[in-house]
């Protein structure tokens, strides 16, 4: 019991005592792979739509445009996080 | 010589067909078996003449516990352990699975985006119905529409969310998948340098080569414990996500 709460100790200290930092290459792969991937799904939903309705571009662009937004919004919104954290 | 690619080639080993679908058992197949059977004899090995002094083997397996036990306290709270298991598993899993890859003459499941994006698809199923579960449908709709916000505006705003939404599990993914891949293809490259440099200049060439691939290598370890990291962190914040909904 004692040996337990004392390991449970020392991890928690050592857990105070680094604190966390995040790498540039882990923001960097994080915010490209935001942006990334809600303008691709955007554009996947866009296509699959057109396919079902048969009306080519229409809804395609629609949800290009707003996977952009969505990308961009995302990014902003871990942009924040981040300074949050500093 | 074998492009850089051609390490990530899925091989048939036993084919089987059923009703018309290719299901072989092919290297994937037999390289996720691998890594289950290394994760079971490691679980065996470890959780062996369990004592309350521990041995050196049960401190390596009460530190992996910690490790994830730590990771759930602080990204969803003490009613997060329910999904202990789950994440425990799937760091393994993934881990051991990174690690396999290093091998060499082994095969890098991660490394295959179909793979990783079922894992990260069905987390994602998961996640969304321990949402709707915990909180009824209406309030889980309610999470695509920010409180605060002039009702013209949800129009545009709902959209956005809800494609932000269904793009966690292609970011989660891809993240794995891009690491893995690329990690692996510029081994094969470097490796090839060595190779080729060595051969036209009486060794002396792929010195250079070789120092900077042994570096690389002890990254791309790095990087596979870096990546199954991650990936057990997200799923846990997407777990959180499902049960505080904001």
């Amino acid at each position: 019991m004692t040996k337990q709460k004392i390991s449970h100790k020392l991890v928690l200290k050592n857990k105070n005592n680094t604190p966390k930092k995040i790498s540039g290459y882990g923001i960097g792969m994080k915010m490209s792979l935001d942006l990334f991937s809600s303008v691709f799904v955007g554009t996947m939903i866009g296509l699959g739509m057109d396919n079902f309705f048969s009306t080519k571009p229409i809804f395609f662009l629609i949800f290009l445009v707003l996977g952009i937004i969505a990308g961009f919004y995302n990014l902003y919104k871990s942009a924040q996080n981040l300074n949050k954290n500093d | 010589m074998a492009s850089p690619l051609s390490q990530f080639e899925v091989k048939t080993i036993i084919p089987i067909e059923v009703f018309g679908y290719d299901i072989s058992f092919t290297n994937s197949a037999l390289a996720m078996l691998m890594t289950v059977v290394l994760v079971i004899l490691f679980m065996y090995i470890c959780s062996r003449n369990l004592s309350i002094v521990p041995s050196r083997r049960q401190t390596v397996l009460e530190s992996t516990y910690e490790f994830i036990e730590g990771m759930i306290s602080d990204n969803i709270g003490r009613e997060g352990m329910k999904y202990f298991s789950f994440v425990f598993t799937l760091f393994l899993f993934i881990l051991i699975g990174n690690l396999l890859g290093m091998f060499p003459y082994s095969f890098t499941w991660t490394s295959h985006i179909i793979v990783t994006f079922a894992i990260a698809f069905f987390i994602f199923i998961g996640v969304t119905i321990i949402a709707i579960y915990k909180h009824g449908l209406i309030k889980f709709m309610a999470f695509f529409a920010p409180s605060g916000v002039p009702k013209p505006m949800l129009l545009l705003l709902v959209p956005i969310e809800i494609i932000s939404y269904l793009s966690r599990p292609i970011s989660l993914s891809v993240r794995l998948f891009a690491n893995m891949m690329a990690g692996h293809t510029l081994l094969k490259v470097i490796g090839g340098f060595v190779f080729v440099l060595g051969a036209n200049t009486f060794i002396i060439g792929g010195i250079l080569p070789l120092a900077f691939l042994v570096a690389l290598t002890g990254l791309e370890i790095v990087i596979a414990f870096l990546q199954a990291y991650v990936f057990a962190i997200l799923t846990c914040l997407y777990i959180n996500d499902a049960i505080h909904l904001h």
